[in-house]
């Protein structure tokens, strides 16, 4: 997994290219950790290059927003591909994170 | 139709359109004596009058015809007319032959005991034409109004036997279809405590993957419910035949406040009906249900544990006009068994008053997913448990069953089946090269990418589960490809874990109260059709499989989020 970081004005995007599985979801987690320790962090998580979450990666997603929600921060995915938002359906994810089309949506979400 | 010439009520009044079909037959010895009785007979307007000089002349008479009112002479030769009464007695035909015994004053002993005998009345000699006059006819009059009361009651038998045959038409034969997961079977009863009754049970196809069922209740019993029961049944059959049939059902809750606004308009008698409908998608084992008052149906999965569908749908039909339902889903997997029922069961009561109740149902489904599960075993359990006390409450069972694949790839590959083995130490980066490897194996031979992304998800979770929380340094991997399913068995030698033994997480919890654990396990047996875990000396087994061309998802996930 590769993982590509972009600051949109005040808000961190993160683009994570690959699987999101027990081997590299940790790499995530780190990256997540730091950033959603900022007061008021905004991130965006766009999973438009995952093809693959296992519960280890719905863990980490999971750890990131808790984590900001005690900093007042927040957190947007977008851009999820089929065979991830099944299994954020089945792990009843989607109704716990915000979630937007594209990347787009996504800043105009964080921006209201 | 029945034939109501005969059961026209006859005139019984004491006039002579009665008497006029009267049938009388008059025992005497004494030809005088018969004579008079036969005139004073006709004067009342009785013409049909047979004659016999004793007891067993009047027997023989008695077996060739049929008569409504005899007058019977005690003291004669050959046979008396109290053993007349006795023989009578002896074949049962007392009961609708009245019988008037004729003797001097000086008998009143022989009187007492052919009264005994069941004689209706008696008359003295010599005859007094008052007393013969109202005696006659008041016997005629009675058995005149026995005979029409037995008449409309037969009609009403039969019309009631022709209604319940009519009620029990209603309810489908059990039913079993093939699906991309294995043989569905539905098991069904109806059994009404009166002749009919107003529970109600049914289901249907609806289009290729749609399975419709429905159990309900109608608040009252006999024919008034059953009418309910009978329209219930119309309206939602008639729903099904509509154009748009398939969203009304995959919507449940739409069909039902369809049926609930009929049956809600113009209910002055108040009659309403407690429901469970429940939509099946046999693609993806997905089941949505609304439930309207009714008793929460059981389902049992194939490792054993117990959970009701006690989503609270809406308010039963026929309460509330524009009343709003809502529905809830669930996922059935194969080695799952669906009960639902009326409180005839729960509530049927032994002669102690101990009630069936819910623990005893839910017992007999354990039972019955050991044997071969039926529901007349269930509904013959009730009706023993109460003791052979009239049935108290109409009884309707439905049983919806999902047979448990018997193909595993424990003994290596079948006909027309591929195989693949691996040996790794169930490390992330080990797990990780393997996931990659099927990723692109599978589809290579033809595996839809996503059936091939569930088996790839629940190796990665299982194999990773294995590594880190049981220590495992080694366990292998075979994966089996047939042309309906792809399977998988992991063979370790590590600390056992039932995976099914876990509580499942609660996925409707909010961000706060989430749990972080139990997701993978979960993952896993949510994509698998079936799954088996034993742990036998020292080595476990966990065996599972993926159907080809279906999955148990709903149908959001094809959308592209991009």
């Amino acid at each position: 997994m590769e993982l590509q970081e972009e600051k949109v004005q005040e808000v961190m995007v993160l683009a994570p290219k690959g699987r999101l599985d027990s081997a590299t979801s940790p790499l995530l987690g780190g990256r997540l950790e730091v950033l959603a320790a900022q007061p008021q962090a905004r991130l965006i998580l766009d999973l438009g290059w995952v093809d693959f979450v296992s519960s280890a990666g719905l863990r980490v997603i999971l750890a990131a927003a808790k984590q900001l929600r005690s900093v007042s921060g927040r957190l947007v995915v977008c851009s999820v591909q089929p065979p991830v938002q099944e299994v954020l359906d089945i792990s009843g994810f989607t109704a716990l994170l915000t979630i937007r089309d594209g990347r787009d949506d996504a800043l105009g979400e964080l921006a209201s | 139709m029945i034939n109501e010439t005969d059961s026209r009520p006859r005139r019984h009044s004491a006039g002579q359109g009665t008497v006029a079909h009267a049938r009388v037959l008059v025992v005497d010895d004494v030809p005088e004596n018969r004579d008079l009785l036969v005139r004073r007979l006709a004067r009342l307007g009785v013409t049909q009058v047979d004659e016999a000089v004793n007891g067993q002349e009047a027997l023989d008479k008695l077996d060739q015809g049929r008569f409504d009112l005899v007058l019977l002479d005690i003291m004669m030769p050959v046979m008396t007319g109290y053993e007349v009464l006795q023989r009578l007695n002896a074949q049962g035909r007392m009961h609708d032959l009245p019988v008037i015994v004729i003797s001097a004053l000086s008998e009143v002993d022989d009187i007492a005991n052919c009264i005994k005998e069941g004689a209706e009345d008696f008359l003295l000699k010599p005859f007094n034409s008052t007393l013969l006059r109202a005696r006659i006819l008041s016997s005629l009059e009675k058995k005149f109004l026995r005979d029409h009361t037995r008449q409309e009651l037969q009609r009403k038998q039969a019309e009631l036997a022709v209604a319940r045959t009519l009620q029990l038409a209603l309810v489908p034969p059990p039913a079993s279809r093939e699906t991309a997961y294995g043989p569905l079977s539905i098991d069904l009863v109806l059994d009404p405590a009166k002749e009919v009754g107003g529970d109600l049970v049914d289901h249907f196809a609806l289009g290729e993957h749609l399975h419709v069922l429905i159990l309900g209740d109608v608040s009252d019993k006999g024919a008034g419910a059953a009418l309910v029961m009978a329209r219930t049944c119309a309206l939602f059959r008639g729903l099904a035949a509509r154009q748009d049939a398939q969203q009304l059902f995959a919507a449940p809750e739409l069909a039902m406040a369809e049926v609930n606004e009929v049956l809600s308009a113009n209910n002055p008698s108040c009659i309403f009906v407690t429901l469970m409908l429940a939509t099946l998608d046999v693609s993806t084992g997905r089941l949505t249900y609304v439930r309207a008052g009714h008793v929460p149906s059981f389902l049992r999965h194939a490792d054993a544990s117990l959970q009701r569908l006690d989503h609270a749908g809406g308010v039963p039909f026929g309460v509330l006009e524009g009343a709003v339902y809502t529905s809830d889903s669930i996922v059935l997997r194969p080695g799952d068994c669906l009960l639902s029922l009326t409180d005839g069961v729960t509530e049927a009561a032994a002669p102690d008053g101990t009630m069936f109740g819910d623990e005893r149902a839910a017992g007999w489904l354990a039972e019955a997913m050991r044997e071969t599960p039926a529901v007349g075993g269930l509904l013959a359990a009730v009706r023993a448990f109460e003791g052979g006390a009239p049935p108290s409450d109409d009884v309707a069972i439905m049983l919806v069953q999902w047979a448990l694949p018997a193909a595993q790839p424990s003994d290596g590959p079948q006909k027309g089946q591929m195989q693949w083995e691996y040996d790794l130490d169930p490390r992330p980066q080990a797990v990780s090269e393997l996931v990659d490897q099927v990723l692109e194996l599978l589809p290579e031979h033809g595996v839809e990418a996503r059936v091939a992304h569930h088996v790839a998800l629940a190796l990665d979770e299982l194999l990773t589960n294995l590594g880190s929380h049981a220590g495992a340094s080694h366990c292998r991997v075979k994966m089996a490809l047939a042309p309906d399913r792809v399977s998988l068995l992991i063979e370790d030698q590590a600390r056992p874990f039932d995976p099914r033994q876990l509580a499942p997480p609660d996925t409707a919890a909010g961000l706060q109260e989430r749990a972080i654990g139990g997701l993978g396990v979960h993952l896993t047996l949510s994509l698998a059709q079936g799954f088996d875990y034993r742990s036998e000396e020292g080595r476990n087994l966990t065996m599972l499989w993926f159907a080809r061309g279906a999955c148990p998802s709903s149908d959001s996930t094809v959308t592209d989020h991009r």
